[in-house]
């Protein structure tokens, strides 16, 4: 099968360990590639969660949110804190990075779908999300449509097998669909990191502790 | 699998099939071998057991991350928002930070408490970082997990965060709260994963 599949599957729809496949198939392709154009043994990488703000300047515009975010949340457990959306903006994608942000040296950034965190809220409320769109360099890599998800109340979230790999110092943005604005965003990114050992972390390796 | 060094938190419900059983597992076999090679006992000499948040860890002792320190055998803090909202702050104090003799931790993921509360209520820490031996071992983002209401927990592939005897360790929680229109301190439900080995009638004779 040659073509790529970009659409978003929600994780209810996936058979059983498909996800895992899914994952682990993910991680395996950007660690050779991480290898292989950094000149590292797989041993000298790790693969780790992103840091919404650190690693991916994610909700730092205010195009996306009232206020620009520079921690790493990429909403918040409550809504009546101070992570609002950008209420003029309705109907339209938003860039949600600040304008000109490229990836740091030597750091990979896969991400391959997309989490609603609302319903673990004190307080349900909406989704304002319905699209959400990746440019890598200049180049539109996906477009995923978050509404699908929403049909699933215990696990909102959705995964693609082809996943929008941000290479180090490439330009990128992420553009969320609001539908009406002033509404706040409670979505994450569902991906990973792959870096030389020592650029931020020092993880023990199996074959080390035992 | 590769051979990098994996340190990501993946929920248990996009977990494989007996996935989790394989990691308790496994994490549980490294730790009990690497203690009965390094003690120099057999394994019928040691014992696994749960973790005790404030005998073994010390777990939110530290005056910085809650408006309390606790001095007890509890997960549950109140973390001041207002000192740790968007940064990383200690949570073991000076005192806990060292793990006891001939006693070793795997911590290898989190699980958050607070759906099952009466009441839900929000939650207070966004990420966790472990430091061993003066080393970032991990940084976890505990929202993760928080699009599954009905399984808030999440793991990490083994062997997770390993400390070994009298060796030094900090655990900071990074605030995802702003001391924002509420004006109040929140609770944190965070409980770490994780397993102790150590010799048999140290703390227990089973």
């Amino acid at each position: 099968m040659a073509e790529a599949i970009t659409t978003l599957i929600p994780v209810q729809e996936l058979v059983l360990g498909q996800l895992a496949d899914i994952r682990e198939a993910i991680i395996d392709a950007v660690v050779q590639k991480a290898s292989s154009e950094l000149t590292l043994p797989e041993e000298q990488l790790l693969v780790r969660d992103i840091r919404a703000y650190d690693d991916l300047k994610f909700g730092a515009n205010t195009d996306y949110l009232a206020t620009a975010q520079s921690t790493n949340v990429w909403g918040t457990f409550k809504h009546t804190d101070t992570y609002v959306a950008e209420a003029a903006t309705a109907g339209a994608y938003v860039d949600a990075v600040p304008d000109s942000t490229t990836m740091a040296d030597q750091r990979y950034i896969v991400l391959y779908g997309v989490r609603d965190m609302r319903e673990s809220l004190a307080t349900v409320i909406e989704q304002d999300i319905s699209l959400i769109k990746f440019t890598i360099g200049t180049s539109d890599k996906v477009i995923w449509d978050l509404s699908k998800c929403e049909a699933y109340k215990d696990g909102i979230a959705g995964v693609t097998p082809s996943a929008v790999v941000i290479p180090p110092l490439a330009p990128y943005q992420i553009d969320p669909y609001l539908m009406d604005g002033g509404v706040v965003p409670y979505l994450q990114l569902m991906g990973f990191v792959v870096e030389p050992v020592g650029l931020l972390l020092v993880p023990d390796r199996k074959e080390e502790v035992l | 699998m590769n051979r990098t060094r994996q340190i990501y938190l993946t929920p248990v419900s996009e977990l494989a099939p007996g996935a989790i059983a394989a990691i308790r597992n496994e994490i549980i076999d490294i730790l009990t071998a690497r203690a009965s090679r390094e003690l120099n006992k057999l394994p019928e000499q040691l014992l696994v057991r749960d973790l005790r948040p404030f005998d073994d860890l010390g777990w939110a002792t530290h005056a910085d991350i809650g408006t309390t320190a606790l001095t007890e055998n509890e997960w549950i803090f109140t973390s001041d928002d207002s000192a740790n909202y968007g940064a990383f702050t200690k949570m073991i104090a000076d005192a806990y930070d060292e793990l006891a003799k001939d006693r070793y931790v795997a911590v290898y993921g989190v699980k958050d408490m607070r759906m099952s509360l009466a009441t839900p209520i929000a939650q207070a820490l966004s990420m966790l970082k472990i430091n061993v031996g003066g080393n970032d071992k991990v940084i976890w983002d505990l929202q993760n997990m928080q699009a599954y209401p009905t399984a808030l927990a999440a793991v990490c592939p083994p062997p997770g965060v390993i400390i070994p005897p009298s060796t030094a360790f900090q655990i900071y929680g990074y605030g995802g709260l702003a001391d924002g229109a509420a004006a109040t301190d929140i609770a944190s439900y965070i409980v770490l994963e994780g397993i102790v080995v150590e010799p048999k009638g140290k703390v227990l004779s089973a």
